[in-house]
């Protein structure tokens, strides 16, 4: 290979890089939230003891698993439109539908947290008069977030990956920041070079403190 | 047993019940079964007085925890009624509150401790005994926190404060429950095989807690296979099987002089394996 190696042409697209790297931001950060508050609430519904909650909630929960997160955003951005008769901006649909898949995935997580409390501390709850939704929030949501978080953060990495999809329904991205720029430049390897490594930069020490909790839960257990 | 430090533990004496009262719980005709085969509980009565301090003594599965569960509210009944402090309580014969606690302010007069440590682990101790009286009972956060103080330093562990339940010693973590329990200042207090889960040199620091309280006149419903313990505390022993109170009485009659041949066939045994 005697490929010479460029850089230089990237200096005038900083500012368009940068734009594109605060919607990736954007977009992974409110994804995030959503799938984690409303990660929760799916949760609880799919525990409920009511099969007509339970079982809409798992439909849910079984419909953003089973498709690829690819489908799923075009379906919203073609789809939702159709049926529904709105208009939404392209970054609050993606936002949309990476967070609702987020929700889905975070459930599942916060479910085994939550089926991950003992019952006698269900027991100690009504014995200390609290009600259910004091109970759901001082007693089993720290819980269980507690035993979720290494899972619900690895989701939310791979939330900030997968938001790269979006490029593919026009909403600028870094990705798509990153594929116009290779375009007009001829200089894909760099670009996406150069992509990928922001990509990587900023999961990498999500990624290493989700390892340093799990080692920390570890030795909390074993004492 | 150590009572080095005779301070009392119950917060008020306003806490401690009408001496004079009888009706302090009975339980009529109480029925309860797990499914079909397994009744643990068969047209069960029992009285109990203010002043009473009543320890169940019986075979597994004779309905010793479940009597305590259903009085907690934890579980529910099939049929007959329960009274407390002279209300209705508990109505097993109607629909009405599905064989659980009818009346909410009677249920939060109960407290109860249970075999396995239900400290909560993400709060410190403090946290643990103040969450309930906030939330239940509408104390100011240092209202809270100054009661806390003092039952932790009446307990001997004004110390442990600030810190979590995993630093806790087994015996630490009990007698942190009871006083999580106390806070509440209710009129009955629970406890269902408190010491089962604690290692033999824990026992004794947790007893002692109990025993305070009994000095202290506090009305208690006592779970054990303690023999021992059972005859120092208790005001009043109950030999259930099979879902009923098969006999009950002082606990030196109880122990010496048992009536009934199923206890003095259940007594020979427990004793025989101390």
């Amino acid at each position: 290979m005697n490929y010479q190696f460029d850089f230089h042409f990237l200096s005038g697209n900083f500012g368009a890089l940068w734009d594109g790297l605060k919607v990736t931001v954007q977009l992974a950060l409110i994804s995030n939230v959503l799938g984690l508050t409303l990660g929760f609430g799916l949760c609880l519904l799919t525990l409920n003891r009511w099969f007509f909650i339970r079982w809409p909630a798992q439909l849910f929960i079984e419909f953003f698993r089973c498709t690829p997160a690819l489908l799923q955003i075009v379906w919203f951005f073609y789809c939702v439109p159709m049926l529904f008769n709105v208009f939404i901006d392209p970054i609050t649909m993606g936002v949309l539908a990476l967070g609702l898949n987020l929700t889905a995935f975070n459930a599942e997580a916060y479910r085994a947290g939550v089926q991950a409390v003992p019952r006698e501390h269900l027991d100690a709850c009504v014995a200390l008069g609290l009600r259910r939704w004091q109970r759901t929030l001082y007693v089993i949501l720290p819980q269980a977030l507690r035993s979720a978080l290494p899972v619900l953060m690895t989701n939310g990495i791979g939330i900030l990956q997968q938001s790269a999809l979006v490029a593919i329904v026009a909403v600028a991205d870094l990705m798509y920041v990153g594929k116009s720029i290779a375009t007009e430049a001829y200089r894909p390897l760099e670009t996406y070079s150069l992509i990928a490594l922001i990509y990587f930069a900023m999961s990498l020490p999500i990624a290493q403190l989700v390892q340093w909790l799990e080692r920390r839960q570890d030795v909390a257990q074993a004492r | 047993m150590t009572t080095s430090h005779r301070v009392a533990i119950a917060p008020s004496a306003s806490l401690v019940p009408n001496i004079a009262d009888a009706n302090f719980i009975q339980l009529r005709d109480v029925y309860k079964s797990y499914g079909e085969g397994l009744v643990v509980m068969d047209c069960l009565s029992l009285d109990m007085r203010a002043d009473d301090r009543l320890v169940i003594i019986g075979p597994s599965g004779s309905g010793k925890s479940s009597l305590l569960r259903v009085m907690m509210g934890l579980e529910s009944i099939q049929g007959g009624t329960i009274s407390f402090q002279g209300k209705p309580y508990i109505d097993g014969n109607s629909s009405k509150g599905r064989g659980k606690p009818l009346d909410v302010s009677l249920q939060t007069q109960i407290g109860m401790v249970f075999q396995h440590y239900t400290l909560f682990p993400h709060l410190s101790v403090l946290s643990n005994l103040i969450l309930a009286p906030m939330k239940v009972h509408g104390l100011s956060k240092a209202q809270a926190t100054e009661k806390a103080r003092m039952f932790l330093a009446r307990l001997g562990l004004e110390n442990k404060l600030n810190g979590y339940p995993s630093q806790l010693s087994g015996g630490q973590k009990q007698r942190v429950a009871i006083a999580r329990a106390l806070m509440l200042e209710p009129k009955l207090m629970l406890f269902d095989e408190v010491t089962s889960a604690l290692d033999p040199e824990m026992v004794t620091e947790v007893q002692s807690v109990m025993m305070q309280l009994a000095e202290e006149k506090m009305a208690m419903i006592i779970v054990t296979h303690d023999m021992h313990f059972a005859k120092n505390i208790a005001s009043r022993v109950v030999f259930c099987a099979n879902g009923k109170v098969v006999e009950q009485g002082h606990p030196s009659q109880i122990f010496t002089q048992p009536k009934e041949p199923r206890t003095r066939e259940f007594l020979k045994k427990v004793l025989h394996l101390d």
